[in-house]
């Protein structure tokens, strides 16, 4: 074991073991705060298309009935 | 009579659904299934307008509690499930299509896209660009840049320049 005092935080040397005084008294370094700003790719544009799809159905045949077949067909 | 007052409401659909009145739409199409409770055309309306009220749950309903009107539904249904959260039920849906129409390729892109499966995807974008041509070419490339930039960063995955 490497018994060295490491002076990082807590959270980033949890793989070694530590007999740290400082943690029991009252201001434990347990985390880097404020954290370091990390790079992340942006989130691509992205379209629903499909929305642009969604579409009544023809009514041609619907509205093109004559009145006069209304008394047979209904 | 019951034919008349049909097609009058037919009138009012086609006209409120050429503004995109949605919601008046809707109130003839519902007016129409009280009169002829087995007309397709106006379930299929009913089911349109109430997606572009994204009223999605009920949409859904609607088409599970009548599947003989729902039957040619299915990329409303999956259209539904996709916009619900609900995107393995949207890729099932689609994957049960024998012959899938343009549209419900288009939306199996979308679907593939947040599933994170985007070799399939790349290969159902590739397929839209090169078979269809409307007001839309311009998203659908936009699309499939994501998809490609997607594939080198998340899977490490050279993809030859599409430009």
């Amino acid at each position: 074991l490497d018994i060295t005092a490491d002076k990082r935080a807590v959270s980033e040397r949890l793989h070694k073991y530590q007999d740290g005084p400082e943690l029991a008294a009252g201001k434990p370094n347990l985390v880097p705060f404020p954290p370091d700003f990390q790079p992340v790719p942006c989130k691509p544009l992205f379209f629903d298309i499909a929305l642009n799809q969604i579409e009544l159905p023809s009514l041609e045949d619907k509205l093109e009935q004559k009145p006069a077949a209304s008394g047979i067909t209904g | 009579s019951n034919a008349s007052k049909v097609q009058s409401l037919y009138s009012e659909l086609n006209r409120a659904g050429q503004n995109g009145d949605y919601q008046r739409a809707l109130n003839a199409a519902n007016k129409i299934l009280k009169e002829s409770r087995n007309d397709e055309t106006a379930f299929h309306c009913k089911v349109v307008c109430l997606i572009q009220l994204s009223q999605f749950q009920h949409a859904i309903k609607e088409i599970a509690n009548n599947p003989a009107l729902a039957s040619g539904l299915m990329f409303e249904k999956a259209y539904c499930q996709y916009r619900l959260n609900r995107i393995q039920d949207a890729l099932n849906t689609i994957q049960a299509v024998g012959n899938p129409s343009p549209k419900l390729k288009e939306l199996k892109g979308q679907v593939l896209y947040r599933l994170e499966q985007y070799k399939e995807c790349l290969d159902v974008y590739k397929d839209l660009i090169k078979n269809t041509s409307d007001d839309y070419d311009e998203e659908r490339a936009t699309n499939l840049s994501a998809v490609v930039a997607a594939l080198q960063l998340w899977q490490q995955e050279p993809v030859a320049d599409l430009g």
